[in-house]
């Protein structure tokens, strides 16, 4: 059947396979990763040498080059996070999580296609303003009164805002649908601490999204209301901008878990199943997730810590800050301990598993410094932020990376190509490691600038575009991989890893 | 099993290259370039972040390293006990109770570090007798995208802030639009502007000189091009009215 046909395109509309969801999440979020990538390399081309000119600001619509840098880096951050990385992990939770459990489909199939395509229009929606004259400038955290129709009267702001309304839409109706499955969809042999660890992470990222995101959707309808209908919920007479930054805050610091959980859940799968041993105290890591999940909503105020609030508040999120480095440090701990006793192969999925675990420490490492309200003083705004979660996102996008090896093979049928695996690996994991480690030592330099005159801060630049480029021909290759082998990949057997979890029954 | 080998090492050469290059420069950074109280007692709490931060991270390295060479596969078929059995929860491993132990160990580093950081969280908040004359109380307000200063003698200067040395200076910071942030990297100073909100932070610098202040926090399209300059000059000169260059 031509996958153009009446036919074929009838049914990926209509479907409501949990499946073919899955599917579709998987190609969409692909595709959302690459916007963010090209954004991404846009970005570092910029800011290569010190002076640069507007080099490619110049084709900006208008002739605001800063404005069009801002969008860019805007966009870079909310598809990244939003559209690309916390989806791409779902398109997994969609396809194996009803399988893990024995489900017949995910609880509500209709509303689970729901769920995709509001997810599909929500970021096709915040991503249209780069055509209709500009995409939100104001940087992925929104920070009022940047956002008033006062200072950004474009309709930027307005598509953004709408797009996350329908992404927010999209989230509920999928954790809603996540935890019914889980819950009470699961065969009746499988008791719920025999549920594979992949499905209790989905069950805590679900769980989390719950929690925080009708947060950002009442903070959005207010800024809505605010931009159209002339509502006053941001003035700054009435102290708003604080206020926004701790609704946006309660919502912006668990995403970034909502983001990392699956992965874990992706690691914890892999590693085990690559090293011929089970995983390593599994219900401490359940423990660890709950404490975790629990404690991630009570830290929120460290991204404020230089707004004047009460220092008494800043001593207790300094604290609760560095109290949840336990948990997801006895997560890794296990992990790695795992490998004791094993027989380690390194197919590409599990080089991908362990390369994430090693980006994963430094990432961790370093946010413990900025946990600390003092040392953040001074390292808020700068290039050493940026470093310090790309390091945790760049884990994280590893860690799934290593699923699409994984769980390839169940999803399409079809073996990706080691080889160009194994290059796939080396130019992500070093080219993530050289792009984001000279950034580091750039604590002098704010973020989101868009020339810099300050020479010496070139070379670490020049090394971090390089890494990019590395990292961007290296996805080339995986784009290639994932095209060719889905045609003329190996077949493999039923159960090509040797796993015990029931997907590959 | 060589070609393993070689990469194993290969990648610990490179991986120690990009960390010793970086520590390198990181030192000379903060050796240079900086002045007044804040930087020297932030730079002390830095240093042992980083301290306790790189032992514990090459801690880890070390052991995840060493397994990861250690039981690299010579046979791929399972020990018996390890069989997967599709559909089989495998037993639970492993009694990781002393994984608790040695975070707690980590975590009464770090609350000694917490210690150190509630010190400086307080040493920011209140300006100590005797760290200089003063205080010299200033009115910092940012716009899109300039820096104004407002002096207690009711002078005026943009985009300069000129102070004394050796003299507290406080500044009341606010911000007359959008959410700026008003920086000074060399003297470890950050604050946040905000609108219809003033934030306070106070400085004692030792050494005459220029420092660069830049806006760290998004507040539009010239957002790049919000800098601005600390001029600290000997008291002497300030007492004579150097200040009135930047009169306006």
């Amino acid at each position: 059947m031509n996958a153009f046909s009446t036919e074929s395109i009838n049914r990926w509309l209509r479907t409501t396979n949990h499946k073919d969801v899955g599917l579709m999440y998987f190609v969409a979020t692909l595709i959302f990763g690459f916007i963010g990538l090209l954004l991404s390399l846009l970005i570092r081309a910029q800011l290569y040498q010190p002076n640069n000119g507007t080099v490619w600001l110049d084709w900006a619509p208008g002739d605001d080059s800063g404005s069009f840098y801002n969008s860019v880096v805007t966009m870079h951050g909310a598809v990244m996070v939003l559209f690309f990385a916390s989806p791409l992990s779902f398109a997994f939770a969609n396809y194996v999580v009803p399988l893990q459990i024995g489900a017949k489909d995910m609880a509500f199939p209709r509303l689970n296609a729901l769920s995709f395509w509001t997810f599909l229009f929500g970021g096709l929606v915040a991503a249209s303003g780069f055509v209709f004259g500009g995409a939100a400038d104001v940087g992925w955290t929104f920070y009022s009164p940047l956002t008033s129709v006062e200072y950004s009267p474009g309709n930027g702001v307005n598509l953004a805002g709408v797009g996350l309304v329908l992404l927010i839409i999209s989230v509920t109706a999928s954790t809603i649908n996540f935890i019914v499955t889980i819950l009470f969809h699961r065969e009746k042999e499988i008791k719920i601490w025999d549920m594979p660890i992949f499905t209790w992470t989905i069950l805590f990222t679900v769980i989390l999204m719950l929690t925080i995101f009708p947060v950002l959707l009442a903070a959005l309808l207010m800024l809505v209301g605010d931009r159209l209908f002339e509502t006053v919920f941001y003035s700054p007479e009435t102290n708003g901008s604080i206020l926004w930054a701790h609704l946006f805050w309660f919502f912006g610091h668990p995403e970034v878990y909502v983001v990392l959980l699956p992965e874990l859940g992706v690691l914890a799968e892999i590693i085990p199943v690559f090293s011929k041993k089970p995983l390593y105290g599994k219900r401490y890591i359940i423990y660890s997730l709950i404490v975790g999940t629990f404690l991630s909503v009570i830290v929120w105020v460290h991204h404020m810590f230089i707004t004047g609030i009460d220092p008494l508040l800043r001593e207790v999120m300094s604290i609760t800050t560095e109290l949840i480095s336990i948990p997801f440090a006895v997560i890794m701990i296990c992990m790695i301990a795992t490998l004791y006793n094993g027989k380690i192969t390194f197919t590409t999925a599990n080089l991908f598993a362990l390369g994430a675990i090693g980006i994963f420490v430094i990432g961790g490492v370093t946010g413990v410094f900025l946990s600390s309200a003092a040392i953040d003083y001074h390292l808020r705004g700068t290039y050493y932020i940026v470093a310090h979660f790309h390091y945790t996102l760049g884990s994280v996008v590893l860690g799934i990376v290593a699923g699409i090896y994984y769980w390839y093979p169940l999803m399409f049928g079809r073996l990706l190509d080691e080889k160009l695996g194994r290059w796939h690996f080396w130019g992500s994991f070093f080219g993530t490691i050289m792009t984001m480690t000279p950034l580091f030592i750039l604590t002098d330099m704010p973020r989101r600038v868009y020339v810099y005159e300050e020479t010496s801060w070139g070379i670490y630049h020049q090394w971090a575009t390089v890494g990019a480029i590395i990292v961007f021909i290296s996805q080339l290759l995986f784009l290639y991989n994932l095209v060719q082998s889905y045609s003329h990949g190996k077949k493999p057997g039923s159960n090509p890893w040797g796993a015990s979890t029931l997907e590959w029954s | 099993m060589k070609f393993f080998q070689i990469k194993i090492i290969g990648l610990a050469l490179l991986l120690g290259i990009f960390f010793s290059e970086n520590a390198l420069a990181c030192a000379s950074c903060v050796e240079t370039g900086t002045t007044g109280v804040h930087a020297e007692k932030y730079d002390q709490l830095m240093n042992w972040y980083l301290l306790t931060g790189g032992s514990v991270s090459l801690l880890v390295y070390g052991w995840f390293i060493w397994l990861i060479y250690k039981f690299r596969a010579k046979d791929t078929v399972p020990d018996p006990d390890d069989m997967p059995k599709l559909g089989v929860a495998p037993k639970h491993r492993g009694d990781p109770t002393w994984t608790w132990f040695v975070t707690a160990a980590i975590f009464a580093i770090l609350m000694g570090l917490t210690a150190g950081t509630i010190n400086m969280v307080e040493f920011y908040e209140n300006p100590e007798e005797g760290w200089g004359d003063g205080p010299l109380t200033v009115k910092v307000s940012a716009h899109q995208y300039y820096w104004k200063f407002e002096y207690p003698n009711g002078n005026v200067s943009y985009d300069v802030l000129l102070v004394p040395i050796n003299t507290i200076v406080i500044l009341e910071v606010t911000s007359d639009d959008v959410w700026h942030n008003f920086a000074v990297p060399s003297l470890r100073l950050k604050i946040d502007a905000i609108p219809n909100r003033t934030t306070v932070i106070w400085f004692d610098a030792p050494d005459v000189g220029d420092y660069p202040i830049s806006c760290m926090e998004l507040c539009g399209s010239k957002h790049t091009e919000m800098t601005g300059k600390l001029v600290l000059v000997e008291q002497i000169d300030y007492k004579n009215g150097l200040d009135a260059e930047f009169e306006s």
